[in-house]
């Protein structure tokens, strides 16, 4: 199996904040959970292999490449894709036209191309819209792709913003709260939507931040657990989430914070 | 030299104070105010029409201050306030909008000519030695605008003050805290109102108004404005003044023809090198 | 836990404002899908409009051929307009200086020798150029000061023409030698040449935004820096818009200066950039209709306002106020629902730029 992504002694602070200390993470192929209270830096690490925050020190490593200091947009056509805590989808957009607009990864042809809408464009983007559209159906929501996108309840856009992420072919998917404000059946299709795709891409690697304890253990065969900027645990989440360090990590954050 | 630094720091003192107008309504209203130099300038004429009635010189004043407030609370009240939740660009569009038509009205009662705004000190001059000479009304400008300046920031200072840069800082936080957002735009447009009718008062008593006048002011106003990057007002009285300095110097050394290609590209440079402004200072922030 | 979110998710909820996009975007293009439902009704609606405009010349006087040309030019420069504002988002000022770039390199290039046609694409390809230049820093900066920025050189290039009298005969303005089509009455010449040309230019710019351009266009309008993780420069395609927005607005200078047979730099300034706001915000968006609904409107008004005299500037500033204060969202608002708009909201999120 070829590790994914490697967290080395990451360090991130924002003024006199800090926010990550001493980050060691592995992340391998399949699902990898990424649990701890509000606050703790969660969304950070996300920001950070995604290109979009630089670390002060350390180094994230993508499929053995180093990703600090590179762009976004770079990081992205090396296959990662992500997802937002608020849906980030086009309104205006049908479903199906913001799930195509997840395929950057193999934007290959040039603008010129694009703009005057020439043959090898447009065979392009019929195959774009095949897979989009399948894309969207194992996901449960092939009912409507023509449908606007803000015609659509919050939990639908979350999980149309995560077809969108997919159709990059990532070798890395990041999910920020996938399921937060989602129902019990929306919760199913994307379990059993996401668990198709991992099987069809065993190279991949998922790495989910979550508050649901119960999906994470459904979901993940590894969780790490993440307390004001320091991983205090990993493993299996039956051993994580019963250790005591863990659970007063949690129940402290909780009781201080009345959460 | 030293003439071309006054006339500088005269004509800086104007934009400055137009900035600062600008700035305290955009952050406290939300609205960018495009009418805001036509708004001066209505203000302004009432002043001089009541001065040309026979009044004295501090009545006028008085006048045009006082109609400068109401006018801005008016436009609030009966327009901007209905249209917040539209966004940047139908308000900037209606403030425009209303730039026409402020210019025009001014234009039917008052016509196009220009105009002065009587001062007692009119026409006087102080000897500086080596021959040079400086307008009274000129350091009347600079004087003022640094009063103006300041008594902008100690507002800001004020617990009402306070209130405005919490609703700047963070609207929604600040209507749940309960403070009346919609006592403080009336109050900041008030108080932009003032401001603007003192710019243009400032520009009547030292030069020559008209209707054309606003369209150039408006202009260097949102440049000082930028300056500061909408937020510090120190950065935008500052900047103000130093836009009039090298507007200043160009049309002494240059030719008067390149001056507003000049503030044009400066303020173009400070975009480009400076993309937040200069910002320090007093801030009214916005998250 | 299950309960409250199925209860949250049960509502058809709009996306809250971390969604959203700047106000006349609220309408802007819904791509191909959106159009898909209607493509054939449109394309027959095209044809037909396109005859009728193909014999306007045969039974109209020379005024209305003559307000009927205009009309379209304004309609091929709020196209390009409305590429900037409402697909890219970016209100970029500078679109009035750009027109005028097209008009007197037009103007110039008859001069100099250069056949009409060919100067319409060589001047929109250096306003492209000039647009990009200008463009550079300024994708940088957020809303607003995006806004000031490209004001100012707009200006600052209408300030040059002036400046350049020797090419441009400076601030009395220049003569524009008019190109006619052979055998054909000059009125009548200039109309079908802006027909073409507008026809062309529309099927073009449709074209690109119906597709994927369009649709990453928007998504960098609505996402901003967090386009990047969908493997796109923002950066890049801003600059993109800038560039053919610059392009479209010169193509449409060329023919304007072809119609009004004058040209002097006082036409492009706020005179211009003022019905050019109104117009593409009036049209609202949507790649067809939205600039010939918005173009039109203008037209109306400034014609219906020309025998006001003095209240004319009145009368433009009133209706514009009127028009916003109703219509917040355009014309094509009418048709759709009104999206709640936050460009106010994006402002502030612009500072992670």
């Amino acid at each position: 199996m070829t590790t994914v992504v490697e967290f080395r002694g990451v360090d991130k602070s924002f003024g006199g904040n800090v926010v990550l200390e001493g980050v060691d993470l592995v992340v391998e192929p399949g699902f990898t959970g990424l649990i701890g209270p509000n606050g703790a830096g969660k969304t950070t690490c996300l920001n950070v292999v995604s290109g979009y925050l630089r670390p002060d020190a350390g180094d994230v490593r993508l499929r053995g490449r180093s990703v600090v200091g590179t762009s976004p947009t770079t990081v992205a056509r090396l296959g990662v894709s992500r997802t937002f805590q608020t849906p980030r989808l086009v309104p205006n957009l049908s479903a199906l036209e913001n799930v195509m607009v997840g395929g950057g990864r193999h934007h290959r042809l040039g603008h010129i191309a694009e703009l005057f809408g020439l043959p090898a464009a447009r065979h392009d983007e019929r195959a774009q819209r095949e897979r989009a559209r399948d894309l969207l159906a194992t996901f449960g929501l092939g009912a409507h792709p023509q449908r606007q996108a803000s015609g659509f309840p919050i939990g639908s856009q979350k999980i149309i913003e995560v077809t969108r992420g997919l159709l990059n072919d990532p070798v890395l998917l990041l999910l920020d709260e996938p399921a937060a404000g989602l129902g019990a059946e929306d919760v199913d299709t994307l379990v059993e939507g996401l668990n198709g795709w991992t099987r069809a891409h065993p190279e991949a690697a998922v790495m989910i931040i979550e508050h649901d304890l119960e999906l994470i253990t459904r979901l993940c065969p590894r969780v790490a657990v993440l307390h004001f900027g320091r991983i205090i645990q990993a493993g299996a989440p039956k051993d994580v989430l019963r250790d005591p360090v863990v659970v007063e990590a949690y129940l402290g954050a909780d009781v201080a914070a009345g959460d | 030299m030293l003439q071309t630094i006054v006339s500088g720091l005269e004509s800086g003192s104007w934009f400055a104070l137009l900035g600062l107008a600008i700035v305290v309504v955009m952050k406290a209203a939300d609205v960018p105010n495009f009418a805001m130099a036509e708004m001066g300038l209505v203000a302004t004429y009432v002043g001089i029409s009541v001065a040309g009635a026979g009044a004295p010189f501090w009545l006028a004043v008085l006048a045009t201050l006082l109609f400068g407030i109401v006018l801005g609370v008016l436009i609030d009240v009966a327009l901007m306030r209905r249209l917040s939740r539209f966004g940047h660009f139908p308000l900037l569009l209606m403030t425009i909008g209303l730039s026409l038509a402020l210019n025009a009205l001014i234009g039917l009662i008052w016509g196009h000519d220009p105009r002065s705004f009587p001062a007692p000190w009119s026409g006087a001059s102080v000897g500086v030695g080596g021959g040079v000479e400086i307008g009274v009304s000129q350091i009347v400008s600079i004087v003022v605008g640094l009063l103006g300046a300041l008594a902008i920031s100690a507002f800001f200072r004020s617990s009402t003050g306070a209130q405005m840069r919490a609703v700047a800082e963070n609207r929604a936080t600040a209507r749940l805290v309960g403070v009346s957002a919609g006592r403080l735009s009336a109050i900041a447009w008030g108080v932009g109102g003032l401001i603007a009718a003192v710019t243009v008062m400032l520009q009547a008593q030292s030069a020559l108004v008209s209707t054309l006048s606003p369209t150039s002011l408006i202009i260097y106003g949102f440049v000082a404005a930028t300056m500061g990057g909408f937020t510090s007002l120190i950065g935008t009285f500052v900047g103000g003044l130093v836009l009039g300095v090298i507007q200043q110097f160009v049309g002494t050394y240059f030719s008067t023809a390149a001056q507003f290609s000049v503030a044009l590209l400066v303020v173009f440079l400070v975009l480009v090198l400076r993309p937040d402004g200069f910002t320090r200072g007093v801030r009214l922030r916005d998250v | 836990m299950s309960e409250t979110t199925e209860a949250v998710t049960d509502a058809t909820l709009t996306p809250s404002a971390s969604v959203g996009g700047a106000s006349i975007a609220a309408n802007a293009g819904a791509g191909l899908d959106a159009q898909r439902g209607s493509g054939l009704r449109k394309g027959i609606v095209a044809v037909v409009a396109l005859a009728l405009l193909f014999a306007v010349p045969f039974v109209a006087n020379a005024y209305l051929v003559f307000v009927i040309s205009l009309t379209m030019v304004y309609a091929v420069s709020t196209l390009g307009f409305n590429l900037l504002v409402g697909w890219s988002g970016q209100i970029g000022l500078a679109h009035a200086a750009l027109f005028a770039i097209g008009a007197y390199g037009s103007a110039i290039g008859i001069d100099a020798g250069i056949p009409f046609l060919v100067t319409i694409p060589l001047a929109g390809i250096a306003a492209a150029l000039l647009a990009v230049v200008i463009g550079f820093p300024a994708v940088r900066l957020r809303g607003f000061f995006l806004a000031i920025a490209t004001l100012a050189l707009g200006m600052a290039i209408v300030e040059l023409i002036t400046f350049a009298r020797p090419l441009t005969g400076g601030g009395a303005g220049m003569n524009v030698t008019v190109f006619a089509l052979p055998g054909i009455k000059n009125s009548a010449s200039t109309y079908f040449v802006v027909l073409a040309i507008a026809a062309i230019m529309f099927f073009l710019v449709r074209r690109a935004l119906v597709g994927r351009f369009g649709r990453t266009l928007q998504a960098v309008r609505d996402l901003g820096p967090l386009a990047g993780s969908l493997g796109v420069s923002p950066l890049r395609y801003r600059l993109v818009a800038f560039g053919l927005s610059g392009f479209i607005a010169a193509v449409a200078g060329t023919l304007y200066a072809q119609l009004q047979t004058f040209i002097f730099p006082a036409m492009f300034g706020m005179n211009l950039l003022v019905p050019m706001l109104v117009m593409v915000f009036v049209g609202g968006a949507g790649s067809l209709w939205g600039p010939l609904i918005g173009a039109a409107f203008a037209v109306v008004l400034i014609e219906f306002f020309q025998d006001l005299g003095d209240q004319q500037a009145i009368a433009y500033g009133l209706v514009l106020m009127v028009v916003i204060a109703l219509l917040p969202g355009g014309l094509t608002s009418l048709f759709r629902s009104v999206r709640d708009s936050r460009f106010g909201a994006r402002l502030r999120r612009g500072r992670q730029r």
